[in-house]
């Protein structure tokens, strides 16, 4: 989770710790990389046009962090950081048929 | 001490190191690495344990995404503790600056280099879509619980 938080924090985003769900605007007035269309360029935005959402989850498998910027109604910008805790990749069914 | 049946833990991480051939093989053109690579796809696929090689079937499209995904970094060498032989990737898997909204929830790690890109692991995550954002990938520790894939 710490890992999570820290690239979140480099980010700029304010996250306590037992937020799920954080909305507004915190800090400086970036440039928000932007997607206003479905097939237009990625252009930017200064934060301070945006509204921005941030959330966390974590379950047994992952630890996912995402920011969403929207402008209106639509989403302009979403980022996602995922992190795997433990893959389901184990080989013990191999180990025991040759084992 | 006496003897006992084992799976060699030496065997597994051999394994990961294609020092053995039990059947009809691959010419290896040199003692390099080969190179792997992530790729995407949406949630409505069906990527698992029968997954033999990567497919652009359901893989993700949009805008900034190449098909085929993104190469994997691999520095650090398969390795084995107590009976475990275990390899993670040696640093983030990351997507930059694309649009995908279509949920998509699986990453497909397949080999690059052998012909047919054979697949190597399917993972899962909770569903995401991304506009105009890059998606992260960050591994697991590496060691014999945590590794992206183990032979335990």
């Amino acid at each position: 989770m710490q890992t999570i938080i820290n690239s979140l924090l480099v980010q700029g985003m304010v996250l306590p710790s037992n937020t799920f769900l954080l909305e507004g605007r915190v800090g400086e007035d970036r440039d928000v990389p932007v997607q206003l269309e479905p097939e237009a360029p990625i252009t930017t935005m200064k934060e301070s046009g945006l509204q921005r959402r941030v959330g966390v989850h974590e379950d047994d498998n992952e630890i996912a962090a995402w920011v969403e910027y929207r402008l209106g109604d639509k989403v302009v910008h979403r980022s996602a950081h995922v992190h795997l805790k433990k893959a389901g990749v184990v080989g013990d069914a191999l180990a025991a048929a040759l084992g | 001490m006496a003897n006992s049946q084992a799976m060699c833990t030496v065997f597994k991480k051999d394994l990961m190191l294609g020092k053995h051939n039990f059947g009809t093989g691959v010419v290896r053109a040199s003692t390099a690495a080969d190179s792997f690579k992530a790729a995407l796809y949406y949630a409505t696929g069906s990527l698992g344990a029968a997954t033999t090689a990567y497919s652009s079937t359901d893989e993700v499209a949009g805008t900034g995404y190449t098909a085929g995904g993104v190469a994997v970094t691999n520095a650090t060498p398969p390795n084995t503790s107590g009976t475990t032989a275990f390899w993670t990737p040696s640093a983030s898997i990351e997507f930059p600056t694309i649009t995908i909204t279509t949920a998509f929830d699986c990453v497909l790690v397949y080999n690059d280099t052998q012909t047919g890109k054979p697949a190597v692991s399917t993972h899962t995550f909770g569903a995401q879509t991304i506009t105009a954002g890059t998606l992260t990938l960050t591994m697991p520790t590496n060691d014999a619980s945590n590794a992206l894939l183990r032979i335990a």
